[in-house]
């Protein structure tokens, strides 16, 4: 047993054995493979430390500072794109493995609840929160990361805000006017204004304008003078004078008898002289005549025959066939007292006449006329000898230089008064020769030329006249040409002065002619023709009167016609400044007749526009009511207080009257919410001339704007500008808010 | 017959078995213990700097991005000396772009000033902006670092940016 037990002892040892050494290899490999486990290296090179709950925080820290969600709650609204938008923004700038949602809310204001007491919870409680989620569904097993953010929404403030409005506009102070030139003539410009210390707003201001020529400045003139002493001169001309008797009919039936004698004379009209001085007697018809003309003789109150015309040009008559005038002249020592008969004789057919009898100084040729108005034209005080000078020229088949220039008027008189008539008509060669002198070495280089050339009839020999105007005009030579009697070619004596800037003119008798030279004179020496003034009419102004001007395209307008040395022109115009025109309040000031007047006129060189020099500057005085708000305030759901400021910022005091207040503008049918008076306001634009209210008004129901008026109905002339000033209030207060609650969690 | 059924005269040489797997076990026991505790060891080590990292990493970039620094402006004085701390910020978690500017020239001339200011030991950094502008101021790690990297987000001129601030030891 024993050895059986021995054995079997043995055997279990051995079995024992095998178990100890199986089981000491399982606790060594245990013990090796956790030291294994245990001795890995669990701390990685690189770790990333993402805290998703300070990373939530900023990414909702940066879009509020990128104004992000707060423009998308602007622009969106309470809405799902809005928490949408708000939710792929965030979701943008976490890692990947980072998940959220959103839940956006609104707080509304209950207004009920937070009138009663207001604080937070009664003011934005439970019943008044929307909300709205965005984002990935919350899991339920993991880790959340929460937070939470406040936006409010840019609510118009519980303020009053001022305006920026203002009435007060600039006002242009433009004028338009010509581009101004040097004139030729001396022009002195004179302005008198009354009042003359101050002008107030509405009252009349007399302004009188002064305009005259200088006497001194003129440029001096090389004048010559060209007479016509062809054959045609010696031939009398017509007189004028006072008409003693005028009368028309016909005549017919005379007869022509053995040796051309006329027959069947008769007798036309009567003519009783009153007084021993000589009259003449003219017939004129209609009818041209070459051969058997009207005949015409007068007898004497004794019934003797005193004149006779033929055809014949006798030292007592003329007859003129162009003109079919008769004309007989009874000299003085002749001119018998009583009744004298005019008797006229006209073959078939019957013959208008005219017959007019006036009493004149004598019979003149038209070389006399010429010689008495060319002498009077040299004798005209309108030159100044030196420097001045004058020349005479005259011509028939050729021309011949009389006088040359000079400063003498004598020896041009004397020159003048040496002409006869004889020979052709060489009116070119007259202007050559007048040309050369004014181009002699005598001529003043300084001085302007002229040529006044007069001519009875028509260039029959010599060069042409157009050529001889032509070299006139290109030596600087103005021409002035006068047609004396019928037979003056006026077409090219015309043609002569248009070549040269000149003038033509007619004269039918001595008188006209002499009228005509006094007018070039004029014209050369110092004259202003056609002259006119522009006053601009300022802005604001009235014109109560033009004082003979009238107004053309806004500016007030004076035509002066003709202004000549030693007359001035004057006229007085009246102008009103309204206190109601917002034009009239911008000034300190008035200047008259104010920039951009102008004179224009013509001369002998042209026409010319000069400035107006001479002004006269007035203090000008207005009342200027202002009205602005200060400041504003809510007091209350329903209330505002408003400060407002009355001020007279004008130079004239005002009246007492009140400031409206309207719920909106009053022009736009605002409505009325209260007034208060103000009293008078002192003018001089003093500190002191300011006045404060306060309103208190319940009556502003929701927000909107409110205004302040002055004078709104007018009863104060003064400047209509700054009545009227606005303040803008909101009768709520900023009444929404927004939050974000975020949610996030590791995937 | 088998091996341990042998007579009595055999058990000597039983014995002397037993002591050479005796004494392999206890070799090999104490081989697998000595390693168990020295890789034990390292790890500590390890987990020590990691944690130091960290903490380190989180301060300094908290203080780039939510403070101006000190002084607030130091990015206009001349001297790195005269700065005692930096911060990016215009404020909370606003990127100063000038104080960004500022910083990157410094981290170029004066880096292990910059890392002294940072508060950030002997460790160094690199930290990248990505926005508007892709800015990196530091000095990127080698392969063999032990790294932390932090991740923020910002506002820089104008819009969101994300700041990531890696914190490194070189083994």
């Amino acid at each position: 047993m024993s050895n059986s037990l021995y054995t079997n002892s043995d055997k279990q040892k051995g079995f024992v054995f095998s178990l100890d050494a199986i089981l000491a290899i399982l606790i060594v490999t245990g013990l090796i493979g956790f030291a294994l486990i245990t001795s890995f290296d669990k701390n990685p090179s690189t770790i990333s430390r993402t805290n998703i709950s300070q990373l939530s925080d900023d990414a909702i820290t940066a879009l509020d500072n990128s104004g992000y969600v707060q423009n998308e709650i602007d622009v969106n609204g309470f809405s799902s794109g809005a928490a949408l938008n708000i939710y792929n923004k965030i979701k943008a700038l976490f890692p990947g493995n980072v998940d959220l949602n959103i839940l956006l809310k609104q707080y509304d204001l209950n207004t009920t609840t937070c009138k009663a007491s207001p604080n937070f919870q009664n003011c934005f409680n439970d019943a008044n929160i929307l909300s709205l989620s965005a984002g990935s569904i919350i899991p339920s097993s993991k880790e959340i990361v929460h937070g939470k953010r406040v936006f409010s929404k840019r609510e118009p403030p519980s303020q009053c805000l001022l305006s920026s409005f203002a009435e007060k506009k600039e006002i242009s102070k433009k004028y338009s006017g010509p581009l101004y030139l040097a004139g030729e003539v001396p022009i002195d410009f004179n302005v008198t204004v009354v009042p003359s210390s101050q002008i107030s707003c509405d009252q009349n201001v007399f302004i009188t304008l002064s305009v005259g020529i200088g006497s001194s400045a003129r440029k001096p003139v090389d004048i010559a003078t060209v007479i016509d002493r062809s054959g045609s001169m010696d031939e009398c001309a017509v007189a004028d004078g006072n008409v003693l008797l005028q009368q028309s009919g016909q005549i017919s039936g005379g007869t022509i008898g053995g040796g051309g004698a006329r027959n069947n004379w008769v007798q036309i009209a009567t003519f009783n002289n009153t007084v021993q001085l000589p009259f003449d007697v003219l017939v004129t018809n209609n009818i041209p005549c070459t051969t058997n003309c009207p005949e015409l003789y007068i007898r004497r109150p004794n019934g003797t025959l005193y004149g006779f015309y033929n055809g014949s040009p006798g030292s007592n008559s003329c007859y003129d066939s162009s003109s079919q005038a008769n004309y007989i002249l009874v000299q003085q020592n002749r001119a018998q007292i009583g009744l004298w008969q005019i008797w006229a004789w006209n073959d078939n057919p019957a013959m208008d006449y005219n017959l007019t009898i006036k009493r004149v100084a004598g019979k003149i040729t038209k070389m006399t006329a010429a010689k008495n108005a060319a002498i009077t034209f040299v004798n005209s005080a309108k030159w100044q000898l030196p420097p001045d000078q004058l020349a005479l020229i005259s011509y028939s088949s050729s021309a011949t230089v009389n006088q040359r220039l000079t400063t003498n008027k004598n020896l041009v008189i004397n020159a003048i008064n040496s002409l006869s008539a004889n020979g052709s008509t060489a009116t070119g060669e007259g202007i050559y020769s007048a040309t050369g002198e004014l181009t002699s070495v005598r001529a003043n280089s300084a001085a302007l030329k002229f040529q006044v050339l007069m001519s009875d009839g028509q260039t029959n020999t010599g060069r042409s006249s157009s050529g001889a105007a032509t070299d006139a005009k290109n030596k600087n030579i103005k021409i002035y040409t006068i047609g004396f009697g019928p037979d003056a070619d006026g077409t090219e004596l015309s043609n002569i002065a248009n070549i040269t800037g000149g003038q033509y003119y007619y004269a039918q008798d001595a008188n006209t002619l002499q009228a005509i030279y006094d007018l070039i004179a004029q014209d050369i020496a110092l004259q202003a023709n056609d002259a006119n003034i522009t006053v601009p009419i300022q802005s604001g102004g009235v014109v109560i009167n033009l004082g003979g001007g009238s107004i053309i395209d806004g500016n007030l307008f004076f035509d002066i016609n003709t202004l000549t040395q030693g007359t001035n022109w004057n006229a007085t115009y009246v102008v009103n400044f309204p206190c109601n025109n917002a034009n009239n309040c911008s000034f300190s000031a008035l200047t008259f007749p104010g920039p951009g007047t102008f004179l224009t006129y013509t001369d002998s060189n042209g026409t010319h526009v000069v400035d107006w020099n001479e002004f006269v500057t007035v203090p000008y005085k207005y009342r200027d009511l202002d009205v602005n708000f200060v400041s504003g305030s809510i007091i209350s759901q329903n209330s505002v207080s408003l400060d407002v400021n009355a001020a007279n910022i004008g130079d004239l005091n005002t009246p007492a009257t009140n400031i409206k207040f309207y719920l909106n503008d009053p022009d736009a049918g605002g409505t009325f919410l209260d007034q208060v008076p103000i009293s008078a306001l002192c003018g001089g634009k003093d500190i002191s001339c300011i006045t404060s209210y306060q309103l208190v008004n319940d009556a502003l129901s929701t927000q909107g704007t409110i205004y302040a008026t002055i004078n709104d109905d007018n009863a104060i002339r003064e400047c209509p500008g700054n009545n009227k000033d606005f303040i803008n209030c909101y009768g709520e207060p900023a009444t929404r808010y927004y939050s974000i609650d975020y949610y996030a969690w590791w995937r | 017959m088998d091996w341990w059924c042998y007579p009595m005269h055999n058990r000597g040489q039983a014995t002397l078995i037993d002591l050479l797997f005796g004494i392999f076990i206890f070799i090999l026991l104490f081989t697998v213990l000595a390693s168990f505790f020295s890789t034990n060891y390292s790890n500590t080590q390890k987990q020590q700097l990691q944690t130091d990292l960290e903490s380190k990493a989180f301060e300094a970039t908290d203080q780039l991005i939510r403070f101006q620094g000190l002084p607030s402006n130091w990015e206009t004085l001349s001297s790195i000396d005269d700065v005692n701390l930096f911060g990016i910020a215009l404020r909370d978690r606003v990127i100063d772009e000038n104080k960004l500017a500022r910083l990157s020239s410094l981290a170029l001339t004066d880096y292990n000033k910059v890392k002294q200011k940072l508060n950030i030991g002997q460790y160094d950094f690199i930290l990248d902006l990505t926005g508007k502008d892709n800015v990196s101021i530091g000095i990127s790690p080698a392969s063999n670092a032990t790294t932390i990297v932090i991740r923020r987000i910002v506002y820089y001129k104008g819009a969101e940016a994300n700041v990531k601030f890696t914190l490194y030891k070189l083994r």
